[in-house]
């Protein structure tokens, strides 16, 4: 059999696939040298183990421009974080806004408390691009208005809500963003951005293992957890502990995951939020204008430039969404992902539900060699169609 | 500011800070390190809490220091103890006024 060559994986917004090297180096290091179980005992490992979830901390307060490392929460990924976030700070009659390009990770938990709290839900207004219109916010706000949840960088359309103008009207209502795309790709900063609750995720552009996550909470806010237990701390007492971060990080934490994503989070504040995503935008700007030199293929999303991330929905006539992800892998090598992206809402928002599309997500570590081998393969399963 | 109700000559002798949890002990050890202020990270000792965690061990004469240093930073005491020549742990107040 000829050499075949090596697969080009564009799912990275599903989970960021390769990882920096230090990732890798340092889970295996920590394996194989100490336990990992923080903030339980006294002795040394115990406490090195602390000392591993403590420089996470800090490491993603920095990045986020978060001044109190408290208040950064560990969970297993932003699914977990949504939900302690919204079954924790959502009262029975509330009113919440949100937008129609929200991952099921926010959308089933108001839907759930929909039904259990009978909280109300509004939506922002979206374009065909999944682009949202953050202007009609001062339209929507009630006075019980208590959040206002956007998803930042859709996982769909690539399409970024513009944050700044959401916090300058939200007025007492609190603001909760699903950076599980943008974190590790975009600029956040809690602090200038108004931020009252960001729930990131760890696997994807922050380039840590699966099964970590978190979230940061705004100093003041205080939550119910939704899971009690051991914490290491206060342990005379048979009562959660009422502080950030213990009171949500019941049983032994992901030690090992989160020394990954802490090492993840290093390289992208090594590397530079700005080269990351200049070099993304440079992939993206290619793949877009490749793209549209194919002819019975449609993009969903906004067009190249700033306000978007690397992340692209396309259709190509003649060939089913399902077929053209499956004739992409078997016969050329492209990973792309094909169906709903557990978007349903947000394919409703821009009119590709229920097949849903197939979904080109660029990272750090693709090529411009690599756009161009799933620009030619496009072609060629085109003139297959 | 707090103020502390210890004498300020060097006795020799230790006391110990007792935090929220570990995040809290290695954050105080970040910010006393920072200011060149002696101390240590030891088990807490088992005559002031039932807790299995960590303390701030430190000189008793920088009390004051390492008080005022953790109080800007939000950082909640919630025990603290000098060790006596016999031995004993004695609770130490901090006055918040
Ligand atoms: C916008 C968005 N929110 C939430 C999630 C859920 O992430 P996780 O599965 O890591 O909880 C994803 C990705 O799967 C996502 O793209």
């Amino acid at each position: 059999m000829p050499d075949q060559p090596p697969p080009v994986y564009l799912d990275n917004a599903a989970t960021s696939f390769p990882k920096p090297a230090a990732v890798a180096e340092t889970m295996a290091r920590l394996l194989d040298t100490t336990a990992l179980s923080p903030g339980r005992a006294a002795h040394r490992y115990s406490l090195a183990a602390g000392r591993v979830i403590f420089a996470a901390r800090e490491t993603l307060a920095a990045l986020f421009g978060c001044r109190d490392s408290s208040r950064i929460v560990f969970t297993n990924n932003v699914t977990t974080s949504l939900n302690i976030g919204l079954q924790g700070l959502l009262r029975p009659g509330d009113h919440v806004i949100t937008t129609g390009m929200e991952h099921n990770s926010v959308m089933r938990p108001l839907r759930l408390l929909e039904r259990l709290r009978g909280i109300r839900l509004s939506f922002l207004p979206t374009a065909a691009t999944g682009e949202v219109d953050v202007d009609a916010l001062p339209r929507l706000l009630a006075s019980d208005t208590r959040l206002i949840v956007v998803n930042h960088l859709s996982n769909v359309t690539g399409s970024l809500v513009d944050l700044a103008t959401l916090a300058r009207f939200k007025g007492d209502a609190l603001l909760m963003v699903d950076a599980a795309q943008s974190a590790g790709s975009e600029a956040i900063d809690v602090t200038a951005q108004g931020i009252d609750f960001l729930a990131f995720t760890g696997h994807k552009s922050l380039f840590g293992p699966t099964g970590t996550g978190g979230f940061y909470l705004r100093p003041g806010i205080v939550l119910p957890p939704l899971v009690v237990g051991g914490t290491g701390s206060n342990s005379e007492h048979e009562v959660q502990p009422d502080f950030a971060p213990d009171a949500y990080e019941a049983g032994t934490p992901n030690t090992l995951g989160i020394a990954g994503l802490a090492a993840g989070v290093a390289f992208v504040r090594e590397t530079g939020l700005a080269a990351i995503r200049r070099h993304e935008e440079t992939l993206t700007t290619r793949l877009l204008d490749g793209l549209g030199q194919i002819p019975g293929l449609t993009v969903y999303g906004p067009g190249p430039g700033p306000h978007r991330g690397p992340v692209v929905s396309i259709r190509l006539a003649g060939i089913s969404v399902s077929d053209l992800a499956f004739a992409l892998d078997r016969d050329h090598g492209i990973l792309g992902r094909g169906g709903l992206h557990c978007a349903p809402a947000a394919h409703r928002s821009i009119a590709t539900y229920p097949e849903g599309t197939l979904r080109l997500s660029l990272g750090y570590f693709n090529t411009e060699a690599e756009i161009d081998s799933c620009l030619a393969a496009l072609d060629r399963v085109r003139s297959r169609c | 500011m707090s103020t502390i109700t210890m004498p300020a000559r060097d006795s020799g002798e230790r006391c110990y800070a007792v935090l929220l949890s570990i995040h809290f002990v290695l954050k105080a050890e970040q910010l006393l390190k920072g200011q060149g202020l002696l101390h240590d990270v030891v088990p807490v000792p088992r005559a002031i809490s039932a807790d299995c965690g960590m303390a701030i061990e430190f000189p008793c004469q920088e009390a004051g220091a390492v008080t005022a240093l953790l109080a800007a930073a939000d950082i909640e005491i919630t025990r603290l103890y000098r060790r006596t020549a016999g031995g004993d742990f004695a609770p130490l107040t901090i006055d918040n006024g």
